[in-house]
């Protein structure tokens, strides 16, 4: 009978640890004084029950039933160690959070590391090329804007704002234009919307390459089914009944291409008024 | 509205916590605006407006020990008559529309030129709102359209007529007021009192959670 002596004695030791690792916590305090108290008075109290109820059944005289035995040291067994066995599982569950918390933060820091940090680098290097400057400044916010503040079904690849996004990036990279744009509302991407993206798409980029003027607005909004984008400029405008016929940007890669999937597109345009493309399509099936 | 400078510089206070920005804005706004001082903390903003009364408080949406809407809250009461323009690099739709609730005049992005900054501080002095692309479509999200209203009364502060949300859809669109004006047949001045009424909506509107629906709602169609 020496082990639940032993264990009793081995009791306030695993509590010493215990109550010495939560210390740094404040919060996690009181639960733990809780259990302390538990652990001091309670191993006595158990050690004697333990002992009444050996000595009833008659355990501890040598004519002991085996079976009946062995389940009343179950027993005894799990009064002796389950509080200890609870708090032992608390304290997995709680390392285990601790562990997630850990995770969450290095995450965060290789995020930051790859992203905000090389972008820093990269200004320090091209401070004298302003313009360089300026275009990585701007690729880092929004990338940092839309991992921060934008749900989570916007970065799956495949929504809608994610496509009209990623399209303004390449292009404010391609050709050094500022994109200023504004989604409102979204949803998954099907083969018309694919289609919209990449119509629009094409019109920032002949905005940046035709427009003479460094900014482009994209307004996307989606609305009962249906779909509406525009892209504008305040460059110099052209007359739209005179895109020269090898001019096939307009024609197919805008116009033609959300015509052929249900949609319109109609370009605003004339000499000296800036332009806006208006592309629009019906999502809902018909 | 153009009068930003000459005898009628308006007199500012910047508020922001990055002293480079700070430092950025004054230099930027150079002549156009007199720039009374700068604040890098709640506290120090409060008590520097309280102080010196300015006409615009350039206000970050967010710093260390509460944002803007604290800074809002704690003048509004004794100073009534500062107006407030939210400028910021990047923030969170629900962040932004709790300083347009709060009080604030409008919301521009710090990418805006010095000319467009000198512009709109002109504008929310005189009393008229000042939405960019991003704020207008933040708004049109806040006020998407909803399935049924919750009653006749709430109906009209939660809900834009055709014309207010045809008004934030060029905005969002990247028009300027007199473009807008000039597009949809009418004057400047009903504009601003289009855009006005929106602001007001959005500050009165009974919905406290305009935003979470609309988030709701994209989520909804992400379902279907």
């Amino acid at each position: 009978m020496g082990s639940p002596r032993a264990v009793a004695r081995e009791t306030p030791t695993r509590d010493g640890t215990l109550s010495g690792g939560a210390s740094k916590g404040t919060v996690a305090g009181a639960p733990r004084s809780r259990w302390m108290f538990n652990f001091r008075l309670g191993p006595l109290l158990r050690v004697i029950a333990a002992f009444a109820l050996l000595h009833m059944v008659g355990v501890l005289h040598e004519d002991g039933r085996t079976l009946r035995g062995i389940a009343f040291l179950g027993l005894v067994f799990l009064i002796l160690f389950g509080p200890w066995l609870v708090s032992l599982v608390r304290s997995l569950a709680s390392e285990r959070a601790a562990l997630i918390r850990e995770q969450e933060r290095a995450e965060l820091a290789a995020h930051l590391h790859d992203s905000v940090l090389q972008t820093l680098a990269l200004i320090q290097k091209r401070v004298g090329d302003g313009h360089e400057v300026a275009q990585l400044a701007r690729r880092q916010e929004r990338e940092l804007r839309r991992w921060l503040f934008e749900p989570r079904s916007a970065q799956v690849e495949g929504s809608m704002r994610a496509a009209l996004e990623e399209a303004a990036a390449e292009v404010e990279e391609l050709h050094g234009v500022q994109i200023e744009t504004v989604v409102v509302g979204d949803m998954p991407i099907d083969d018309r919307v694919h289609a919209l993206a990449q119509a629009a798409r094409e019109a920032m980029t002949n905005a940046a390459k035709f427009a003479r003027c460094g900014r482009v607005d994209l307004y996307a909004e989606v609305d009962a089914g249906n779909v509406e984008v525009f892209v504008r400029d305040r460059g110099i405008g052209f007359d739209p009944a005179s895109i020269p016929a090898d001019r096939r940007g307009v024609r197919d890669s805008i116009i033609g291409r959300v015509e052929r999937h249900g949609g319109r597109a109609v370009v605003h345009s004339a000499p000296g008024e800036g332009t806006e493309v208006e592309l629009a399509i019906g999502t809902a099936q018909a | 509205m153009s009068e930003a400078s000459g005898h009628s510089r308006k007199r500012v206070v910047v508020v922001d916590d990055h002293d480079l920005f700070r430092a950025g804005v004054r230099a930027e706004l150079g002549d156009a605006v007199e720039v009374l001082g700068d604040a890098g903390s709640v506290e120090e903003a409060v008590a520097l407006i309280l102080r010196t009364q300015p006409d615009v408080v350039l206000l970050d949406v967010h710093m260390p020990n509460g944002g803007g809407v604290e800074v809002i809250e704690l003048v509004a009461p004794q100073l009534p008559s500062v107006r407030f323009l939210a400028l910021s690099v990047s923030d969170a739709k629900d962040d932004v529309i709790a300083v347009i609730r709060a009080g604030a005049r409008g919301y521009v992005t710090k990418t805006i030129s010095s000319a467009e900054l000198g512009d709109a501080i002109a504008r929310v002095a005189e009393g008229d709102a000042v939405f960019s692309p991003r704020l207008a479509g933040f708004v049109l999200d806040a006020f998407a359209r909803k399935s049924e209203p919750e009653s006749a009364d709430d109906a009209e502060l939660n809900q834009l007529t055709p014309r207010e949300r045809e008004v934030l859809r060029h905005i969002a669109r990247g028009y300027m007021y007199k473009e807008i004006a000039q597009r949809l047949g009418i004057s400047v001045k009903t504009v601003e009192a289009h855009v006005s009424a929106v602001l007001r909506k959005l500050q009165l509107s009974s919905r406290h959670e305009l935003s979470r629906w609309a988030v709701q709602r994209q989520l909804v169609s992400f379902d279907s």
